[in-house]
């Protein structure tokens, strides 16, 4: 598990090239394959399914650790370079939710945070949760137009 | 196109967000939590939080053009799942006139902004 999410999580920095487009036309969903070798299992997830006309990034957090702004940054440096990959972008987001592991960290994350949709930043829902897995601060997903 | 709706009778957002954002016939609304037009957590225990929460949303609704009947689905933040049954009271009090329930989760979290005991986030469809 921490194998796949470690390569879902790399692709984004990396941007793989891959094809978004479906491989069947007439499906309306598809599925942001990063086409690096796994381990022989299925998929636990994808980065990003589009659907619809939206995008659905997954849940993205930064697994080696670092302050809060460290991970703030660098989880939405990973999902605006998924949004990018297929054709959508940090300014169509319109809803994000956060994750937080403490609460007290609302304040120092909405610091990194600030500024990276553009002028029309998306609705949003922050929590602070039990757990956030491999010891995360913060976790965030976002939903975007494609 | 997205286009970040704002409701005066609302809370205004305490971050870097949009109480709303309208993207073709979804509206997605922000987390909502139980507090005033002063920022202040409303008084009282968990159902007059909800009952706040739930008229924080309907007014980011009435401001898209929309109400509680658009909703089609919602997700319920709270601190401790022991409010679950005070919540699902005050809940469906708020929506007994809406004729679809909304799809919805309930998620016990550890902590909310400002202490709050319930946060509400939704997704609407708004036709025509």
């Amino acid at each position: 598990m921490a194998n796949t999410r470690r390569n879902l999580l790399a692709a984004a920095a990396l941007a793989v090239p891959a094809a978004a487009a479906p491989k069947n036309p007439k499906s309306k969903k598809s599925h942001f394959k990063d086409g690096r070798p796994t381990d022989g299992k299925a998929p636990l997830y994808s980065p990003a399914v589009t659907c619809n006309g939206f995008v659905f990034v997954s849940g993205t957090g930064k697994i080696d650790g670092g302050t809060i702004q460290e991970q703030t940054k660098y989880v939405l440096d990973s999902i605006e370079a998924n949004l990018k990959h297929v054709g959508s972008s940090m300014a169509k987001a319109v809803k994000c939710n956060v994750y937080l592991s403490d609460i007290k960290n609302y304040g120092p994350m909405n610091e990194t945070f600030r500024g990276r949709f553009g002028d029309n930043p998306p609705a949003r829902t922050t929590v602070a949760v039990a757990a956030i897995p491999f010891g995360c601060l913060v976790e965030i997903e976002v939903i975007a137009e494609a | 196109m997205q286009t970040p709706v704002f409701s005066p009778s609302a809370p205004a957002p305490g971050g870097f967000y949009s109480q709303a954002v309208r993207a073709g016939d979804l509206l997605f609304l922000s987390g909502q939590l139980p507090l005033d037009l002063h920022g202040r957590i409303v008084p009282g225990g968990i159902v007059e939080q909800t009952n706040q929460v739930l008229t924080n949303l309907q007014h980011v609704l009435h401001a898209a053009g929309a109400d509680i009947t658009h909703l089609v689905q919602v997700t319920v933040y709270v601190a401790g799942m022991e409010h679950w049954p005070a919540v699902n009271g005050a809940y469906q009090t708020f929506l007994a006139a809406v004729p679809v329930p909304p799809a919805r989760a309930v998620v016990p979290v550890s902590d909310l902004h400002h202490g709050a005991l319930i946060e509400i986030q939704a997704i609407a469809m708004i036709i025509g």
